[in-house]
């Protein structure tokens, strides 16, 4: 068994983040108290729902693209995530919950999960497994589809988190024009500034991956997003360093980092 | 063995080999995760059915009890189960089946990407008016960066177009390099939740009341 060329750094770094989250969770056992920043996004979700709740209109909750595969799934678990919580949260209102999936693979887990929530907060009638529609895998289908049901439901708030292609802007501004207050967010840089000029508020990046630890405020979940911070720190000291040495013709830490 | 362990155990498994198969290389090891990896794609191409089962149900009681909207409903199974038979029957490269996706599907599709012109117009006009030092900050930007790609840019002044290079090369790659090392962060932070049973939302009524 041998140590893979050019991976010693990533095992370092990961060794290292699992330290600072196992310091960080026994940190907040004992003491309760870690500082956690404030990520607006989050806190908009009670009173999105809260709103929609009001005007006895649904909320309309998607992943985007949905995919498992490596360089999205990261992202589509994020959305599972936040879909448990705000299917908890409609179930606790009493507010109806519509969730479109473009991805065939998620849609059995999303009604699930939401299936889950509703039974978990007591009004397990209350789910409609026909609210949980797979509307199609192509782009331009599902956002036609998508288009439809928040033209005829008058959605009150529109939830978006996990990986979206240019499908971002059409469901954004469609939400929009029906009235809609939005959450979105996702890891994919191309398309976060489209949220950020649309919506209400917006996740960008990590926050989207900070979600379930910022609101369920678990041991373990808060040592990950200290290491989350963490990580950040070090990667800030490491650019400073690594320009700094690079200017000055040393680019020894840019090759230690290669290793 | 609880039912609720079953699948934590399976994720913390599966998850621990292809991590490990990440950092090192043991012909065995490599093996077993290509094997997982594989069973993904397999187990991912059962849910398609799913989907269009799902598809049919909702569609089918919608236009069986004619509830509102109803004939879009058939119109949506005759599109579903047609083309279904139409790509069984006669295959996906026949003259008709190509006839239906060329003249039917290809131009409705790009009618409805089109949409993106006016929408983002709309958003841009919302996101760019003058409320606060970051909309003006946006707005600034976004003429430069507008007037940097067009001809007449050049014309108002020579430095238009590398003050607009500028701002794509330097702040812009800058911002997103950041913001993708965060979600790296991110997504190690999860993955690792994951592995070690803490996030559950994903089992749903598995997840014994979601995450722990």
């Amino acid at each position: 068994m041998t140590l893979i060329a050019g991976r010693l750094t990533h095992l370092i770094f990961f060794a290292l983040f699992c330290g600072v989250t196992y310091w960080a969770t026994m940190r907040f056992r004992q003491t309760g108290n870690v500082p956690i920043r404030r990520v607006t996004g989050l806190d908009a979700f009670e009173e999105a729902i809260g709103r929609a709740t009001e005007l006895g209109r649904p909320v309309h909750y998607t992943l985007g693209r949905g995919l498992f595969d490596a360089e999205h799934g990261a992202q589509t678990f994020a959305g599972f995530s936040m879909l448990k919580h705000t299917a908890t949260t409609c179930a606790k209102y009493g507010c109806r919950l519509i969730v479109t999936n473009q991805s065939p693979q998620a849609h059995p887990v999303t009604e699930e999960i939401v299936r889950a929530a509703f039974v978990e907060a007591g009004h397990g009638d209350a789910f409609n497994a026909d609210d949980i529609r797979y509307l199609s895998e192509t782009q331009n289908a599902y956002v036609s589809g998508v288009i439809g049901v928040m033209e005829r439901e008058k959605v009150a708030a529109n939830i978006m988190i996990g990986y979206f292609y240019a499908e971002s802007m059409m469901l954004a501004e469609t939400a929009n024009k029906v009235g809609a207050i939005q959450i979105a967010g996702t890891a994919n840089t191309h398309q976060i500034p489209f949220f950020v000029a649309a919506c209400d508020y917006t996740l960008i990046g990590e926050e989207i991956f900070a979600a379930s630890a910022y609101l369920e405020r678990q041991p373990v979940q808060v040592g990950s997003l200290v290491a989350q911070d963490f990580g950040k720190y070090l990667a800030v000291i490491l650019i400073v360093l690594g320009t700094l040495f690079a200017s000055m013709g040393q680019p020894f830490l840019s090759n230690m980092i290669k290793k | 063995m609880k039912v609720i362990a079953i699948p934590i155990f399976v994720t913390m498994v599966v998850g621990a080999v292809v991590l490990v198969d990440f950092f090192v290389s043991q012909p065995n090891l490599v093996a077993t995760a290509r094997e997982f990896m594989n069973w993904g794609v397999i187990i991912s191409a059962f849910a398609t059915g799913l989907g269009a089962a799902n598809l049919l149900r909702i569609h089918g009681n919608r236009a069986s009890q004619r509830r509102a909207n109803w004939p879009y409903s058939i119109v949506l199974l005759v599109g579903l189960i047609g083309y279904t038979v139409l790509g069984v029957a006669a295959r996906s490269t026949s003259p008709t089946y190509q006839f239906v996706f060329n003249n039917l599907y290809s131009p409705l599709g790009a009618t409805v990407f089109s949409f993106n012109a006016f929408f983002m117009t709309s958003a841009a006009y919302r996101a760019f008016r003058i409320r606060t030092m970051h909309a003006t900050v946006l707005l600034v930007s976004a003429v430069l960066i507008m007037l940097g790609n067009v001809g007449i840019g050049a014309v108002i002044s020579q430095y238009i177009p590398s003050i607009a290079s500028w701002i794509s090369k330097v702040p812009t790659t800058a911002g997103f390099r950041g913001v993708t090392i965060g979600a790296a962060l991110g997504a190690i932070g999860l993955s690792l939740r994951i592995i070690l049973g803490i996030e559950r939302s994903q089992f749903g009524g598995l997840g014994g009341g979601g995450n722990a």
